[in-house]
């Protein structure tokens, strides 16, 4: 099965797309396949809703196929729903773009959450 | 003593300015002068006018609300709940539905737009109403179950609850600008706003003065420890704004050390200024 790769950005700017902190609320999500390269993204329309962004977000995600995420944290709630769907869940250690973060996953370089 | 039924609504803004303080007190009074009194603690999320008014032979009622479960063990996975909830919380994963009851509003959308009429509606338990009899004084207080997020179910049944009640219903109301207190406010024949002379409590009495004008109810301000800040900037707003000031109450160090032992009984100087304060609420709800 070939994997989905889910990045939450702060503005979407393809590759060079810097990585957002947050996860539920983040601006949108870029999704690379194994080979980097970006099949979808899309702006995060669970950013604003006063609760239950992050399932909202996750439900996003995992409608799309998508089979690893990263994050600089993962609420109670997305972790809830990914876990549920079996997403790995990987922790983001300071990389700034989408680009960069994606190539630390496909090195092996991050933790799992 | 025959009342017509009046409700009294305090409210603050900034939470710690003597709302139950007040509550309890106007309570106490009315019960002195023999009307029928009911002390009503809307303060859902953390109700403690109880520590005050200790009432006894108490009986409580569950409050419920609804939440969606799996009829079968699974579904197609369409997302079409998912897709309706306004408030996400279903989210559809492979073969079943994961549901967040806390998020839930009950509406219940996701069961009528399931194509495979795989949900249904069950009741769930948010929350409690408790009566009881602190001596004359009727006592009832709404509570929220810990980690709830909603609790103006609880509101909606508590109102319900006491809709026939005669006599004087003081209604101890959630601190803030919310929903919760936007409910109570709605409840009242007038509104009573507690605060204090800072700038924090300023800032929070003018945006309660709003709501309460906005609901076109008539508001009336008590300032509490009026001599530990800026009470003139305060009676300004409140001159501009056309709201009576009721009272203003010097801090008192007896009933500051009364209130937080649970006592009620606060001295002879503070129940002078209840009743001159008990005085004007008759008069304008004309009683």
């Amino acid at each position: 099965m070939s994997k989905l790769f889910a990045v939450p950005v702060s503005e979407l700017n393809n590759e060079k797309s810097p990585v957002d902190e947050r996860f539920g609320r983040c601006y949108a999500f870029v999704i690379f396949d194994e080979n980097g390269k970006i099949v979808k993204s899309f702006v995060n329309e669970n950013r604003d809703a006063a609760h239950g962004a992050g399932t909202g977000a996750s439900g996003l995600l995992v409608k799309n196929g998508v089979t690893d995420a990263v994050a600089g944290h993962f609420g109670p709630k997305a972790s809830e729903v990914l876990r549920a769907a079996n997403v790995k869940l990987w922790e983001n250690i300071s990389a700034k773009t989408a680009e960069e973060i994606f190539n630390k996953w496909k090195n092996n370089e991050l933790r799992q959450a | 003593m025959e009342t017509p039924t009046k409700t009294i609504v305090v409210a603050s803004g900034k939470g710690g300015t003597g709302k139950t303080l007040m509550s309890v007190s106007l309570a106490g009074h009315f019960d002195s002068e023999n009307y029928k009194v009911h002390y009503i603690d809307a303060d859902v999320e953390e109700p403690n006018g109880r520590i005050f008014m200790k009432p006894e032979n108490l009986k409580s009622v569950p409050v419920m609300t609804q939440v969606p479960e799996m009829k079968k063990d699974s579904c197609s996975g369409c997302g079409k709940c998912q897709q309706f909830c306004a408030f996400n919380a279903i989210v559809a994963i492979g073969s079943k539905v994961m549901i967040f009851p806390e998020l839930c509003h009950g509406c219940p959308g996701c069961v009528a737009v399931c194509p495979e009429d795989a949900l249904r509606m069950v009741d769930r338990q948010i929350g409690v109403i408790t009566e009881g009899d602190s001596g004359n004084i009727n006592f009832i207080e709404g509570r929220l179950n810990e980690g709830e997020a909603m609790p103006t179910p609880v509101l909606t049944e508590l109102f319900k609850y006491i809709e026939d009640y005669p006599g004087i219903r003081i209604i101890d109301s959630p601190p803030g600008t919310s929903c919760s207190v936007m409910k109570s406010m709605e409840e009242g024949d007038i509104i009573v706003l507690m605060t204090e002379p800072t700038p924090f409590g300023l800032h929070d009495v003018k945006l309660a003065s709003e709501l309460a004008l906005k609901l076109g109810k008539p508001v009336y301000g008590i300032i509490n420890r009026s001599d530990l800040g800026n009470s003139d900037e305060m009676k300004k707003y409140f001159a501009s704004r056309n709201i009576p000031v009721l009272g203003e109450i010097p801090f008192m160090r007896d009933v500051a050390v009364a209130y937080s032992g649970g006592n009620k009984d606060m001295g002879n100087k503070f129940s002078e200024k209840i009743a001159e304060i008990a005085l004007k609420i008759r008069k304008e709800l004309k009683i």
